[in-house]
């Protein structure tokens, strides 16, 4: 009996006998039976009277199978042997070990990665969102969802009538939509809105179609711009692309000649000299000449976006 | 006073030494002898995150592996150590009501040729038995004998284990057993 027994009290003090005797176990339990009894080592036959049962309860808690599977044991086990060399810094000696060193990482991270990927989906896709980067109707649906959290990324490309407005014909598109409208003859589709934009440009100038392509194309592809190629009214700069459009990846090609103006000073190079590319293709680095993303093509049947599908030359890429 | 409860690993220290520098044999030796008495434990703890907090505690032990020193005793209490800590670090993860289903891995991984009823039907007999012996008991109790006895630790293993002095255990497992005697005899559950 211990001192933090409630026993010790009753059983201590002027209380009537009988309190005392009606409770005093009838068998006390010294320590080496008990622990014989919590290990296991002690029979339920042999116990103490009033504990035979608790033994037995004991055992059958202790009867418990742990199947194990072999594969499964050895997998692991090769994987905790690889994991504690990289911890002594020991090389394994084998491959399977070093196969084996990611296995239990991979078993691990398994469920966390189920969570992760939808979050990162979920990231990606709301950075992609807030941009307005988005296919017009995932971005639709985004901005709906996330207006209902208290969170606002544009709607799409649609204007606020929800009217497509097609890429600005004066702009940064102006060489993709003319070359595409001048290889049709000067004809696109009705439906087309792009195209409507040009025939609205050319009109102002005062042309045909035609004729105003046919001016666009030769001043991009001459050494001076008259047709406000040097200003741009969005960050993309206007230029022929140095890759094919569609391709649907931001170009890495380099254009055929030295850049008249370094990245990043503000000025767009308008000139494409016969000299040597001065730096490599796919050497990480995006030309500003390069528009960000194909060009949309007038009479295509497909209703163009305003928004490149790649990241704008004059965006930094930011790679994980 | 010690008993040794639990089947001990011959050549320990050589085992640990070999173990400690990856040698898979020694490793496995480890592996054998205590994943059973972890899984026990973890499973009257958490049943269905059991396998799961066993990978996270053995993983913990092959990081600190090189650097452990300590007899056979120490190495259980600290791999029980490292598991209570799992443990506490799932639940403030998730917080859930402890549940006790027989886990779906107790039908598919037993051995072929072993008597697959048989054996689920040891492992549901284990785990009412469990339930029952723990549900009479408050927490502390509960676990200093789920220790003791499916853990397979010793006193002073124990105390280690949960950070408690080898006495404080001896009187909680005094108490624990008293009351399950007490409880046993009240309803006259001799069956097991």
């Amino acid at each position: 009996m211990t001192f933090g027994d409630n026993l010790w009290w009753k059983c201590n003090f002027p209380w009537p006998s009988a309190i005392c005797i009606d409770e005093m176990p009838r068998n006390p339990l010294d320590d080496l039976t008990a622990d014989r009894l919590l290990g296991g080592t002690l029979d339920p036959e042999d116990a103490p009277p009033g504990f035979t049962e608790v033994a037995a309860l004991f055992a059958a808690a202790r009867g418990q199978v742990i199947p194990v599977q072999l594969a499964s044991r050895d997998t692991t086990v090769s994987a905790i042997a690889a994991a504690v060399s990289a911890a002594a810094g020991v090389s394994p000696t084998t491959s399977r070990k070093r196969g084996s060193s990611k296995m239990i990482g991979k078993l691990l991270t398994l469920k966390a990665l189920g969570l992760a990927l939808p979050a990162m989906a979920l990231t990606a896709g709301s950075a992609a969102a807030a941009s307005g980067a988005l296919p017009a109707p995932a971005q639709a649906a985004v901005h709906n969802v996330l207006s209902h959290v208290g969170i606002s990324v544009p709607k799409g490309n649609q204007s606020p009538s929800g009217k497509a407005v097609g890429p600005v014909a004066t702009g940064s598109a102006q060489y993709g939509l003319c070359t595409a409208a001048h290889a049709n003859g000067g004809h696109a589709s009705s439906q087309s809105v792009a195209f409507a934009n040009v025939q609205k440009a050319a009109a102002a100038a005062g042309e045909s179609v035609q004729q105003y392509c046919v001016g666009v194309i030769q001043s991009a592809d001459g050494t001076t711009g008259s047709n406000d190629m040097s200003a741009p009214n969005d960050s993309t700069p206007a230029g022929r692309p140095s890759s094919t459009p569609g391709s649907g990846k931001t170009p890495v090609t380099t254009p055929a000649g030295r850049p008249s103006s370094t990245p990043g000073s503000g000025k767009t190079p308008v000139t494409t000299p016969a000299g040597p590319p001065s730096s490599t293709p796919g050497s990480g680095k995006t030309p500003v000449t390069t528009p960000a993303g194909p060009p949309s093509t007038p009479g295509s049947g497909k209703t163009p976006v305003t928004t490149p599908a790649g990241p704008p030359s004059s965006t930094p890429i930011h790679k994980r | 006073m010690m008993v040794q409860v639990a089947s001990s690993i011959d050549g320990f220290e050589d085992v640990l030494a070999a173990a400690s520098t990856g040698q898979e044999w020694a490793v496995a030796c480890l592996y054998d002898e205590l994943q059973p008495a972890l899984l026990r434990y973890l499973r009257w703890q958490e049943p269905t995150a059991a396998e799961d907090l066993a990978a996270e505690t053995w993983l913990a032990v092959a990081e600190r592996l090189p650097r452990f020193e300590g007899d056979e005793g120490a190495f259980r209490a600290w791999i029980f150590a490292i598991a209570r800590r799992r443990l506490a670090d799932h639940r403030r993860r998730a917080v859930r009501r402890r549940t006790v289903p027989v886990p779906d891995e107790m039908m598919v991984m037993v051995p072929a040729e072993t008597d697959v009823g048989q054996q689920v039907a040891d492992a549901m007999a284990a785990q009412q038995v469990i339930r029952r012996l723990t549900g009479v008991l408050p927490p502390d109790q509960a676990e200093i004998v789920m220790l003791r006895v499916i853990g397979g630790l010793s006193v002073e293993e124990t105390a280690r284990a949960v950070s408690k002095r080898p006495g404080t255990v001896r009187v909680l497992q005094h108490r624990a057993l008293r009351r399950l005697a007490d409880d046993l005899r009240r309803q006259s559950v001799v069956e097991v």
